[in-house]
């Protein structure tokens, strides 16, 4: 019986296994029922189809392997300060620890209060102006953020420029929520600076707006502000 | 709308100040992004933010959705965000590690130096942030696969680096470099990686180098023929 499909016979198998059960059979019976049954493959889904993450990828699966066989590799490959011996400022540590009684409950969605508050003056000092404390949403690091920034807006067939090269968790986010990175390229010949004349040409009806990575990564550009006003321009002038 | 990734706004090396984008406008609407991670160097904490500001009012509905994915999560660490006051305010040690004395910009320095001397690579020196992006002479490297020819390094030298196009970089002749480990780690990193590529040019290289400025030439000749291109 086992070897047929298990939808067809599923009832009996219901059936017999209260049955065995009560005879102190199930684990033999559960032996039989993995080793016979013909599973399903069991595949990602397709709207990871298009998302690419290589920072952690195959070269890194290998490396580990090389690792567990005891080969010391000396990894350059992700901004992880703290294996470097960078580690965090002391006085961070111990507030953290300090406050950790009161760290077992949610807070609001959007963060704690000090935090945001801490934050919102940390935006008067940068010179932008008009943020509120509702303004602001924490989160778990950036990577979170950046992948519910991008759920949020896009629907399928929607695009955004991103720059090329850029920080991968951008395209890959941007594919996710079912749109396309337009990549517009960044100039190595001119330090790396976004080049304004080929975002102009990617722009179409369906870009609904642009990521800047800046400073950036991967080429350590600092984008002075004639560039970011060239884009304010373009962003202005398409009414994004 | 622009979304601004400024994770690296305190990371600012040879007294380079940082724009944040947001500051120069208040008719486009922002969202500015950034962190604990790598300013506080605590990217284990996963504390990050995002920011609002600028034009707004035609985008609340957007606005409406970003609030209700914060919800259905709902709420970042606690632990993570007790640290954002702290770190904060007072006093910055980044900018200690960055000043010219500094940790960080002497192993970007360091860095730079060691691979630009190398045959048919070059570079721009980075600004800020934790990385370098040098360029591969493709002449001298004709690199199809540049998974491969990481996964390659990595076998033959023990160094793990990302390859170009892992950064959606359109031709497989970049890599990045992270600049962390200390000074005596990071020579360890570039003379393997010189020998490396040093081993790939024998094998390889479509030009036969004379010597090491001659290559540099025929790399800013290969660049000019790109720009013209």
């Amino acid at each position: 019986m086992l070897e047929k499909s298990v939808d067809y016979h599923g009832f009996q198998m219901l059936a017999r296994f209260n049955c065995m059960a009560t005879q102190g059979k199930i684990a033999h019976f559960a032996n039989t029922f993995i080793l016979r049954v013909t599973m399903q493959p069991l595949s990602k889904s397709s709207k990871l189809n298009n998302v690419c993450y290589d920072i952690r990828g195959p070269v890194l699966a290998r490396a580990k392997e090389m690792e567990e066989e005891g080969q010391r590799i000396i990894k350059l490959n992700i901004g992880n300060p703290a294996p470097f011996g960078f580690e965090a400022p002391e006085e961070i540590l111990q507030d953290v620890i300090r406050n950790m009684d009161g760290a077992s409950g949610y807070t609001d969605s959007k963060g704690l209060f000090a935090a945001r508050k801490a934050i919102m003056h940390y935006t008067q000092q940068k010179n932008i102006r008009g943020v509120g404390i509702d303004d602001i949403i924490i989160g778990n690091g950036v990577s979170e953020l950046i992948v519910m920034s991008m759920q949020a807006l896009l629907n399928n067939g929607d695009q955004v420029l991103v720059p090329m090269p850029d920080y991968p968790l951008w395209t890959a986010a941007v594919t996710l929520a079912g749109g396309t990175a337009r990549h517009y390229l960044c100039d190595e010949q001119s330090g790396w600076m976004p080049d304004l004349k080929d975002i102009e040409n990617k722009i179409t009806a369906n870009t609904r707006g642009i990521v800047l990575i800046n400073p950036n990564n991967p080429t350590g550009a600092l984008y002075p502000p004639e560039i970011l006003q060239g884009i304010i321009e373009i962003a202005r002038h398409h009414g994004w | 709308m622009i979304f601004a990734d400024e994770i690296y706004d305190k990371v600012l090396y040879d007294g380079n100040t940082h724009t944040s984008v947001a500051s120069l406008a208040d008719d486009v609407l922002f969202v500015t992004f950034n962190g604990l991670s790598k300013n506080y160097r605590t990217c284990g904490y996963r504390a990050g933010w995002l920011v609002i500001s600028g034009e707004k009012r035609h985008a609340k509905d957007y606005i409406e959705g970003l609030n209700m994915l914060a919800s259905m999560r709902l709420c970042a660490n606690v632990p993570g965000q007790l640290a954002i006051q702290t770190a904060l305010g007072g006093y910055q040690s980044i900018d200690d590690l960055v000043a010219p004395t500094g940790r960080l910009c002497k192993q970007r320095d360091l860095a730079y130096k060691m691979l630009s001397e190398i045959p048919g690579v070059s570079c721009v020196k980075p600004k800020a942030g934790l990385y370098l992006f040098p360029r591969l002479d493709p002449k001298i490297y004709p690199i199809e696969d540049d998974q491969q020819f990481i996964l390659d390094l990595l076998l033959e030298e023990r160094v793990l680096l990302v390859q170009g196009t892992g950064f959606n970089w359109h031709a497989p002749d970049h890599f990045r470099v992270v600049f962390l480990p200390n000074v005596d780690d990071l020579t360890e990193a570039m003379t393997r990686i010189a020998r490396f590529l040093e081993n790939y040019r024998k094998q390889h290289s479509t030009i036969s180098l004379v010597s090491n400025t001659s290559s540099k030439e025929l790399a800013h000749k290969d660049k000019k023929q790109n720009v013209q291109a």
